[in-house]
This record gives structure tokens, sequence and C-alpha cells, in this order.
């Protein structure tokens, strides 16, 4: 049963459990999360690897294996997914209402297909486009979506770069014309200047076509840039929650504080790896102070050991 | 790509000339005078002609490396000499078998290569239901049994309802029976004998089913295993989240990825084939390539066995060099 309030929502969880059954007992990777998505919206979950970012994930875009388990409810769309241990309307949302970028754009096209059939198989099959120069029309024009030209749909997926793949997929994952769209790690196997392009990319989803967007994500400063809320989650729970900025200026839960500091410290960390003069750790450096500024000697200590840090220095 | 078709026939040729010659060698040093070996160990009055003969087809006066030169050149050329078995020139004799052993194969092959495939979907889709775990059972106990039992099975069985599946033929057709192919089925049409046609059919079958049975299984089981492997793979997966219905999944997004070795196994499996094949055409008394090497090998028949097996690695080769091709054609990564 959906209420009429609860089909507005776009994602709508209630003590959602998600788990593995592994020789009988049961791992649970999502544990009792509840959150609320309206329509148009757009949601950041952020957490590390194997906090079941995957997982819930993919339940919200249809993808629940026989060998899950559920607990709790889940509805996306207006549909009910999940209901207790029941997967009950997954195949009524999947590649309809929701669609997913994979995690990992390169494994996911079929390496036997040009990219121009991959289209006419998903365009055929979610929307009915039995022609295939019809097909190859809407082909293009997702194509241009992500700044692609034609030629990709001549193309088999070995011969795309990985910025290509991952504008296919995204360009794919349009095709059904779907509401809802999940992106699990759309930047984590990019380069700096394709990630800024595919945040971009991805924000604009939400932005300009309005859809509703659920990134999945480990770093927590490319939230910012595509989302509105955002969802922490550690093993499973999630333990913090509110709006981006808000979370981002105040963290409350110090998870979610590791996150940020881990986040800009792997920036500062880029950086610092162009300084030339003073410390070469000075960035990172918990105690760093003015001196830090000058490089420091390497000091002598006896038996053979040296360091390289003014706080010995005095 | 031309290249790589042309270095891969030289090769093979290469490897069909090298085994011609060893088996020159085997006779050369076979126990007892090579003339006489090659003559196919004569005894009675007649003997010493015929060792004397072989001594002039082996050039036994020549030195070795001439003996072999000679005795590969003269193969390639067409003279094979006669069988001593067979009373007939050994060319006769290996391409009337060897067409007898087509018509088998073919048929074979014909039910084998769509049922093992169609099998293999069938259990993956299904995969963990009883459909599954009978012929899961099935095809390990009938992939392991040994064809001439079944073949004795066969017999039997249609011995108790009274029709015997022995060679080609019935007799009584042989009378008005012309040969002009060599196929039978085919010779049958074209004498427009419907129930010629039927007759020669009804003795095809039981031994095309039995030598069907390895590779059906063989295949089928592969076909399930790597399937159900592929039906997790990231774009499988994918496609099932972009909406791609099941039929279009399993035919286009996982079969693909499965046929080409598929393929290549059936191709593979084809040098087995030609042993059960000449299990079951002893047993089913019918002529054929593996009925003339037993045959060749229980009379010393060296003349006869070389031919036979020189044109059996020519089509072995043959079939896997076109099983190469489809699987290059099915498999855009792997372009020469
Ligand atoms: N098919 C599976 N069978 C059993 N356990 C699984 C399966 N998939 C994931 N898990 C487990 O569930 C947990 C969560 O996995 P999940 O892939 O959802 O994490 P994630 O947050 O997406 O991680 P990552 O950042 O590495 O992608 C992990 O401990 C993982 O080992
Ligand atoms: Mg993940």
């Amino acid at each position: 049963m959906v209420l009429a309030q609860e089909s507005r929502t776009a994602v709508l969880a209630e003590s959602l459990s998600l788990g593995y059954e592994d020789m009988g007992a049961v791992f649970w990777a999502v544990r009792g999360v509840s959150l609320e998505l309206p329509r148009g919206g757009s949601l950041c979950i952020v957490g590390e690897s194997g906090s079941g970012k995957t997982t819930l994930g993919n339940a919200i875009a249809g993808i629940i294996p026989p060998y899950v388990r559920t607990d709790g409810r889940l509805v996306v769309g207006g549909v009910e997914v999940v209901r207790g241990s029941r997967v009950v309307g997954a195949d009524r949302i999947r590649g309809r209402v929701v669609t997913r970028i994979p995690q990992n754009p390169a494994a996911s096209l079929n390496p036997y297909l040009r990219v121009g059939e991959i289209f006419y198989d998903v365009l055929r099959d979610s929307r009915g486009i039995g022609s295939r120069s019809e097909s190859r029309g809407e082909a293009r024009r997702l194509l241009s979506l992500v700044g692609l030209e034609e030629e990709v749909l001549d193309m088999y997926p070995h011969e795309l770069s990985g910025g290509m793949s991952q504008r296919v997929a995204i360009a794919l994952s349009l095709a059904p014309g779907p509401s809802i769209v999940v992106a699990d790690e759309p930047t984590s196997n990019l380069d700096a200047y394709l990630r800024g392009y595919i945040v971009r990319l991805i924000g604009d989803l939400n932005r300009r076509l309005g859809m509703t967007l659920v990134v999945i994500t480990h770093d927590i400063s490319v939230a910012e840039l595509m989302c509105g809320d955002l969802s922490v989650v550690f093993l499973g729970e999630i333990v913090e929650r509110g709006s981006v900025s808000e979370v981002l200026r105040k963290p409350l839960h110090p998870y979610t504080s590791e996150l940020i500091e881990a986040s800009v410290l792997e920036r500062a960390g880029r950086k610092s790896g162009m300084r030339t003069e003073g410390c070469a750790y000075y960035a990172r450096c918990p105690h760093a102070g003015g001196e830090c500024l000058k490089p420091p000697p390497m000091l002598r200590l006896g038996d053979g050991r040296e360091v390289r840090c003014w706080r010995l220095a005095r | 790509m031309v290249g790589y078709y042309v270095r891969r026939a030289l090769l093979g040729l290469t490897l069909i000339l090298g085994l011609i010659a060893l088996v020159y060698l085997f006779v050369y040093v076979a126990p007892g005078n090579p003339a006489y070996v090659w003559a196919g160990k004569p005894r009675g009055p007649k003997a010493a002609e015929a060792i004397e003969l072989a001594a002039r087809e082996l050039g036994l006066d020549q030195p070795l490396h001439i003996q072999v030169a000679s005795f590969v050149c003269r193969f390639l050329t067409g003279s094979w000499g006669a069988s001593v078995a067979f009373k007939r020139p050994v060319a006769e004799v290996v391409l009337g078998a060897f067409k007898a052993t087509t018509e088998l194969l073919l048929l074979s092959y014909a039910i084998s290569i769509p049922l093992g495939l169609y099998l293999g979907i069938f259990m993956a889709l299904r995969r963990g239901s009883a459909a599954d775990k009978v012929l899961k059972f099935l095809s390990s106990l009938l992939a392991s049994i040994p064809r001439f039992w079944l073949a004795v099975v066969v017999i039997f069985a249609f011995y108790l309802i009274g029709f015997q599946p022995l060679g080609r033929i019935d007799p009584r057709y042989l009378a008005e029976f012309r040969e002009v192919t060599g196929f039978y089925l085919l010779d049958a049409l074209l004498m427009s004998r419907p129930d010629a046609f039927l007759d020669v059919l009804a003795r095809l079958i039981p031994p095309a089913l039995i030598v069907a049975v390895y590779p059906t299984f063989y295949v089928a089981k592969y076909v399930r295993f790597a399937l159900s492997e592929k039906l997790y793979e990231d774009y499988v997966v994918e496609a099932i989240s972009l909406g791609v219905s099941r039929r279009t999944l399993v035919m286009r997004y996982s079969l693909r990825g499965v046929l080409p070795a598929a393929f290549q196994l059936f191709g593979i499996n084809l040098v087995y084939s030609f042993v059960d094949a000449a299990v079951v055409e002893t047993v089913f008394m019918r002529e054929g390539i593996g009925r003339v090497l037993v045959e060749g090998l229980l009379r010393s028949d060296y003349p006869l066995i070389v031919a036979a097996f020189f044109t059996v690695s020519l089509v072995m080769l043959a079939v896997n060099s076109a099983v190469d091709l489809v699987q290059k054609k099915l498999e855009p990564r792997v372009r020469v």
C-alpha cells in the first residue's frame, strides 16, 4: 500500500535493511536506513568503502538479486519496492522510473555490441522504439547531452577511453527516460579534469533536467557540487544527515568530521606536491607553525637517526 | 588477416606432412622387413610378389630421407596405392568410407549443436530448479557412459521392437540402389524412392544420436556454467538496470559471450566424435572411416591406415580453422 503523500516522494525508505546471505548467516550491509527524498530533490550518500552504499543505491534502482535479504520498507517513484522480507515492485521501477549510472562504466558496456546497438536494445525494450533510424536519432540526441559525437555509436566499448565510457554510461542511463537517476561513484575512475566535467554533467541532470538525483560517493568534497542533501553512512547506518552546506560547515558527528578532514587533506596533499619552499609536510602537519615556511634542516641525532623537522630543532 | 589464415594453413599442412613422414618411419622401424609390413605381412603363394611390389613402392634401395620424401610426394599426388584388406584402390576405399562417416557426423552435429545450446541455456536460466538438477545429472551420466555400450543397448532395444538398424541400407534396396554421390540420403532422393530414403534415415538416426550424446551434453554443461556466470557480469546487471528484456539479455548479452567458446568446443569434440563414430560404426556394422581404420589396423594395411589418418587430420584441420573463423567473427576483441 502506498499512501497518496508517499507517491509525491521520489524515494522513501523506512528502517530499510539489506543483507547478503552467506552460508546460512545473513550479513546486513544496510541497517535500518530511513530517508525521504522529494521529487526533484538531490541526495548524496557518503561513506567509506564497504559501508553499503552500492547495496543501497542498487536497491533504489530496483536491482535486488534473489540472494539479497530485505527488511523494512522502500518506496520509489510511488511504487512499493520492498515490503518487509519481500521484494514486490523492483521490476516495475527498474529501467522505467529509475536508472543507474554504474560504478565501473567500462565493464558495464556489453563488449560484444557496438554502442549504437546497446542504445538500440535499451530504447526498444524500455520505450518501444523499434526502428533503427529512430533509435539512432534518439541515441545521437542523448550523446549530444553528454558532449559526445555520433561516431561513438559505431564503436565497440573497448575502443572508448575511460571518460568516454563514463559519458556513454550516463547517456544510456537517460535513454529509458527515468525521473530518478542513481549515480554510483561517478567520478572515482576519472582524472581531475574529467572529474570536474562529469560532476557538472550529473549535477545538471538535477538542476537543468529536473530529475531526482541520488549520488553515491566516498569523497565528501564532490557532494556539494552535485547535491542539496547529504547522508553520511558508516557500516550500513546513517550517522548524520542534513543539507550539504550545513553539514560541511558544521559537522556534528565525529565520523563526518573525519571524512571532511580526509578530503581536505587529500586536496592539500595534492597541492603540497607542488610546493618548493618550506617544510614538505607543512599542509598536513598538525603542529605546523610560522617557522615551517622555511625549509627545515636534517638533524642528526646520533646512532644513525635523522629527522627533518623544526620542532626538534628548537 | 589473410596472412594469418595462410600462416595457419601452412602450419597445419606442415603438421600433417610431418605426421605422414612419422608414420612412414614407424613402418620402417617396425619389426621385420618394411616392404613385408607395407604389403600387409602377406602369406601364401603370392607373398613374394607383393613384398617385391611394396619394396619398389617404398623405394627401399634409396637413402632413408629420399624414401621419406618420395613417400610424402607420392601421397600428395594422390597415388595412395592399393588396400590389402579391401583389395581395392586405397583412395576409393577411403573416399567412400569418408562420405559415409561424414553423413553420420553431419546428422550428429545437426542434432547436437542446437540441442546442446538449448539445454545449456535452459539449465542456466533455471539454475537450482528440479529440471536443472535432473538435466545436470543426466548430462554427467550420458557424457561418461561408454558409447559402445550405449550402441549395444540401442540395438538391443530396436531388436525387441523388431527392427534391426544395422548397415546403411536394407539389403533389398541394394539391387536398384546406385551410388551417385555416396551420401545415401541424397542418393535415395535422387532415385526418387521415399521408402529407401526413410530406410536410410531410420538406420542413420540411432547411431547419429549416440555419436551426438557426448558433444551435446559436454557443450550443454559448459553453456550452463558459463552462462550462469555471465548473468552476473557487470554489463548484464547494467542492462537489467536499464530495463532490457530477459529475452534480449539471454540472446544478445549473455549468450554472445558464451557462443565463441561453445563453438570451439564443438570443433574440439569432433576428434572424439570420430573415435565414437568408429566404435558406433563397428557395432552398427556401418561402412565408415572408423571401420576402415579398425580393419586396416587388424590387417596391418598400412597404406590404408596412412590415407585414412591423413583424411581425418585434414578434415579436423579444416573444421577447426572454420571454427576459429566463426569465433573471430563473434568476438570483436580478438580480431586478428
Ligand atoms: N554480492 C555480495 N555478496 C556478499 N556480500 C556482499 C556482496 N556485495 C557486497 N557485499 C558486502 O556488503 C558490504 C557493502 O558492500 P557495498 O558494495 O554496498 O559497499 P560500498 O559502500 O559500495 O563500497 P565501495 O565504496 O567499495 O563500492 C561489503 O562488506 C561487501 O563485502
Ligand atoms: Mg560501491
